[in-house]
């Protein structure tokens, strides 16, 4: 969030695109330089979601931090207790029971699923197609339905806990779940069906601001954004975490079916094939789930040692990483959290060069930006 | 016009005796001696202007209001929920509703916006809205003024809206809304020349722009329907007239112009009030007025026909509601009635009686009947009134499914359709029904 | 390769006025690089094929006070191995050379730290504030950082404004 003086030429338009504008999903801000219709160069403007949340976790405990790392990401936030939880139990050495990493991967994935219904739902709305944002939505509601049973919440679910989960799965849920599942991986076809192969929705999306590889692994792309540039990288897969060695499911990977590799309709193509992966990885989990304790033990008041840890989860939109530096007392000293969000803002600057408007809006919805994930 | 000569000769004449029927002493002598000192002119002048809001008072505003619930209705059937249904009988009374929250909100005019042009904007697309619906002929003899180069005069008229687009857009002092009247002048000027095209081919075939003679050509039943009339050539130039017309009225594939999650809301985004509800009352009556330019031009305008499919669906669909209605809601009412309690009372204790399969079978067949019976049979101006506009809805119907349908397109893929594809397939097309005509005449 | 081959080849690579410190017994293995040679230091296991940390997985400052660490926390793709590499910027000067040569994901991870913790980096293309206006005063991650109670006439205490009585803002030294 600043402002610098914009070199102007005399063809060129400033044009404020956001904090308050339809396409920026929550508070994002551009300066877009625009000739007509052509956009010169698009300058990301964080901060206006900025909570202080890193300082934040140097105030409060170790346990008391776990309810802010829910707004770092609110549309996935099980991924991003899960992920400060690991780096925690990290530091003080803690071995999770079985059945907790298995209740942390089921709320991971349900939390994966719709933060992915949000990304595909919300693309076709940037293109001016309304209803598939609504029957993403739709399934959406009976995710969170199922998560408000697991543990109360619908939103900012506070779930993970240092060393467990803090709810058993209730009565029912994992036949409720796989009911779910059951009526959902239809509803993905007729999803396709509705959107996924529209000639229109193709035309604008196929080789639209490929990102290469190389240039995404250099501006820290992560998730499905990376995976889309062709590059075969799971943190579940390669550093995997909780269970994830337990389970079977491939990485869906860009092989640029519309046009290049990286483009618009990669990054669009991954989420979807995505989803059906975590409903995979939800049927087996739910199949191989053990019985056991939900929660080792860990002191009311955690005081870890000295020491410095950097666990990353697979979040819907890529590594979330906390990096927690412990001075053995109560507080944490620092705590750094990578979000691929971030990273994904970074890269629009670049990419902005030479589209229409209307391309930068598809770009923005593209990478799956989320703002409190941004400014933190 | 001639129908008002006559009108308001024969209204002076009644004026004329009525006075002389008049005692010597009676208050009213001196006005009406007014009154038959005015001219014949101001009274035709008059009776244009009464009629004139008639047709915008009586026919437009229920046309757009009535589609804006159909909108909202088939959207929320397409999009699993339900839509309006609050206001009046399945929330048909939701537009006047609507129309009063709009009117009673504040008009704001955003500082440094040129308020002159700002405020006289919206009346241009009211105005070439309205304009059209002057040379549409509605059914039989439900035409306000059947002028000879009418399909000229539409164009004409309906390209009063890029004045208005435009005038919103660079009034109102916003960048969005500028790009928007941009992109909407570039877009409706362009699709002007395939739309103009299109239109092009029934008046070849028939040989009159009237749009009375276009439908009188069309009098003899489906085959002779102008979309069939030179084979291939017509059926193309209806889709190519149908695509235009939507990006003349900016609805989506084409609604760059107000491209809600590029530029907020395009050329209407600073509006507020009754003046956004201003754009809106044209858009849906420009809808109707593609569905009807189609009809006339293509589909057998109001002409009693074999095949007029769309009404006897939809006649079908109201006669058997109707049916239902009364069978269901009919008997409980009578008697709650008997016990003397007022109609008010009767309608909210009605209790409705369960239904009966082979009753709505019976009903159905009925209105099945009826509805054949009533289009065969009868020769009656009404029903080619209906034929009319439920012809017109059909296709307004299929706007709105495309409308909560497709995303939209991008600028420069919106003007490569219209000058590469959509302009040579209509030459291709001009000259194929001109040869086409050559050969069959031959 | 192994944490610590993948130390002993830095050492042997680097002198020790250089490569300061290293450790592979903790929880990462980690160098401690000196500050006017990070840009080197960095560069070479960027692009060192053995080594090739081509993904810069974060940048954090951390103020310790006398010193502010900033950590770069190096991933390869290739390998798979990490490392976390650190230095020491005075916090009186705080100044230190810019790696967004190097990885261009760390424009933005810089202009935080600038931001958060009012480390400049020499060498950056764009170096101003990310997060916060331009005319706000401090660095909210420093350990000495007072919230000022207003900024331009916008009460910045909750407190304030349901008529509450002011409570004393929460500090690090009170929390603790």
């Amino acid at each position: 969030m600043s402002s610098i003086q914009i070199q102007h030429f005399d063809d060129e338009m400033e044009i404020n695109m956001g904090p308050q504008h339809p396409s920026t999903h929550g508070v994002l801000r551009f300066r877009t330089l625009t000739d007509g219709e052509l956009v010169r160069k698009a300058i990301p403007e964080i901060g206006y979601l900025h909570r202080s949340i890193e300082k934040i976790a140097e105030m409060v405990e170790y346990h008391g931090f776990m309810p802010y790392t829910d707004r770092v990401d609110y549309v996935a936030a099980m991924t991003a207790n899960h992920g400060y939880a690991l780096s925690v139990e990290k530091l003080l050495s803690t071995e999770v029971p079985k059945r907790a990493q298995y209740l942390r991967m089921i709320a991971d994935e349900l939390c994966r699923i719709a933060s992915h219904l949000i990304s595909v739902g919300t693309f076709p709305m940037d293109l001016g197609a309304v209803t598939p944002f609504v029957y993403a939505l739709r399934e959406r509601e009976k995710i969170n339905d199922l998560i408000e049973s697991l543990c109360g919440a619908r939103l900012t679910y506070n779930y993970v806990r240092i060393g467990g989960v803090s709810f058993d799965m209730p009565d029912g849920f994992a036949q409720r779940v796989s009911a779910f599942l059951d009526q959902f991986e239809p509803l993905m076809n007729e999803f396709d069906d509705l959107i996924s192969s529209n000639n229109i929705f193709i035309d604008r999306l196929g080789g639209l601001c490929p990102i290469s590889k190389e240039l995404a692994i250099a501006y820290g792309l992560v998730g499905p954004n990376l995976r889309a540039s062709g590059m075969e990288w799971d943190l579940r897969k390669h550093l995997p975490y909780a269970a994830y060695d337990e389970v079977d499911f491939d990485i869906p990977v860009g092989d640029g079916r519309c046009g290049q590799i990286g483009d618009c309709f990669d990054r669009y193509w991954v989420r979807i094939a995505e989803i059906r992966e975590s409903v995979k990885i939800l049927r087996q989990c739910l199949v191989q789930i053990p019985e056991g304790e939900i929660q080792a033990k860990v002191p009311k008041t955690i005081k870890p040692p000295m020491g410095q840890s950097y666990a990353a989860v697979e979040a819907a939109r890529g590594e979330m990483g906390y990096f927690v530096i412990s001075d053995a007392s109560k507080n944490a000293y620092r705590v750094k959290i990578r979000t691929g969000s971030f990273s994904a803002m970074s890269i629009i600057e670049s990419q902005s060069k030479g589209l229409m408007i209307a391309d930068l809006v598809a770009l923005i919805a593209s990478l799956d930006v989320v703002a409190p994930e941004v400014d933190r | 016009m001639n129908h008002l000569v006559l009108a308001v000769e024969a209204w002076m004449k009644a004026l004329e005796s009525y006075t002389m029927s008049l005692s010597e002493d009676s208050i009213w002598l001196p006005f009406f001696g007014i009154l038959n000192q005015v001219p014949q002119e101001v009274w035709l002048a008059v009776s244009m202007f009464l009629s004139a809001s008639m047709i915008l008072g009586m026919i437009i505003a229920p046309i757009a209001g009535f589609s804006t619930f159909v909108e909202r209705r088939v959207a929320g059937r397409i999009q699993a929920r339900i839509g309006c249904n609050r206001v009046g009988p399945e929330g048909l009374l939701q537009f006047l509703v609507d129309g009063v929250k709009l009117m009673s909100k504040e008009d704001h005019i955003p500082q440094g916006a040129d308020r002159f042009l700002f405020k006289l904007a919206p009346y241009f697309l009211i105005l070439g809205a309205f304009m059209s619906f002057a040379c549409l002929p509605f059914g039989k003899y439900i035409v306000v003024s059947n002028i000879n180069v009418g399909i000229l005069y539409l164009l004409a008229v309906s390209s009063l809206v890029v004045i208005g687009i435009l005038l919103a857009g660079w009034s109102s002092n916003n960048k969005w809304s500028l790009l928007g009247a941009m992109r909407s002048a570039a877009q409706i000027v362009s699709y002007e020349v395939p739309l103009g095209m299109s239109l092009m081919i029934p008046v070849m075939l028939v040989g009159s722009l009237s749009l009375a003679h276009l439908n009188r050509y069309q009098a003899e039943g489906f085959s002779s329907w102008l979309i069939f009339a030179a084979g291939p050539f017509t059926f193309i130039a209806f889709f190519v007239y149908f695509i235009s017309a939507l990006a003349e009225v900016n609805r989506t594939p084409f609604d760059l112009p107000e491209a809600e999650s590029e530029l907020v809301s395009g050329y209407n985004t600073e509006y507020s009030g009754i003046r956004w509800g201003l754009f809106f009352v044209a858009e849906y009556a420009n809808m109707f007025l593609i569905g009807g330019i189609a009809t006339t031009a293509f589909l057998g305008g109001w002409q009693k026909s074999v095949a007029n499919i769309p009404f006897l669906v939809f006649s079908l669909f109201f006669i058997f509601f109707a049916l239902l209605k009364i069978v269901f809601y009919g008997p409980a009412f009578v008697q709650s009635l008997g016990r003397k309690k007022g109609v008010l009372f009767a309608l909210a204790h009605t209790k409705v009686r369960s239904f009966s399969k082979p009753l709505v079978l019976v009903l159905l067949f009925l209105s099945v009947l009826s509805s054949v019976g009533l289009h065969v049979l009868s020769d009656f101006w009404l029903v080619s009134f209906f034929v009319f506009i439920s012809k017109s809805y059909f296709f307004v119907f299929i706007i709105m499914w495309i409308r909560w349908t497709l995303p939209r397109y991008r600028v420069d893929q919106m003007m490569d359709l219209c000058w590469k594809r959509f302009t040579p397939l209509m030459f291709v097309c001009v000259m194929g029904t001109a040869l086409w005509m050559l050969w069959s005449q031959r | 390769m192994t944490a610590q081959a993948m130390l002993s080849q830095l050492t042997e690579q680097f002198d020790e006025s250089i490569v300061l410190e290293s450790s592979h017994e903790e929880l990462h293995p980690w160098v401690r690089v000196h500050p006017e040679k990070i840009q080197e230091f960095l560069s070479f296991v960027k692009n060192h094929a053995d080594f090739s940390f081509d993904f810069l997985r974060s940048l954090a400052g951390v103020d310790y006070q006398q010193y502010i660490e900033i950590n770069y926390i190096l991933f390869s793709y290739a390998h798979g191995h990490e490392l976390i590499v650190k230095t020491q910027v005075n916090i009186e000067q705080p100044f230190i050379s810019s790696v967004e040569k190097i990885w261009p994901a760390a424009n933005w991870y810089e202009r935080e730290v600038f931001d958060l913790l009012g480390v400049s980096f020499k060498g950056h293309s764009d170096m101003r504030r990310i997060l916060l206006p331009d005319d706000w005063e401090g660095h909210p991650l420093r350990k000495n950082y007072r919230e000022k109670k207003e900024y331009r006439g916008v009460s910045t205490q909750r407190e304030y404004l349901t008529g509450m009585p002011e409570l004393p803002t929460l500090s690090p030294e009170d929390a603790s």
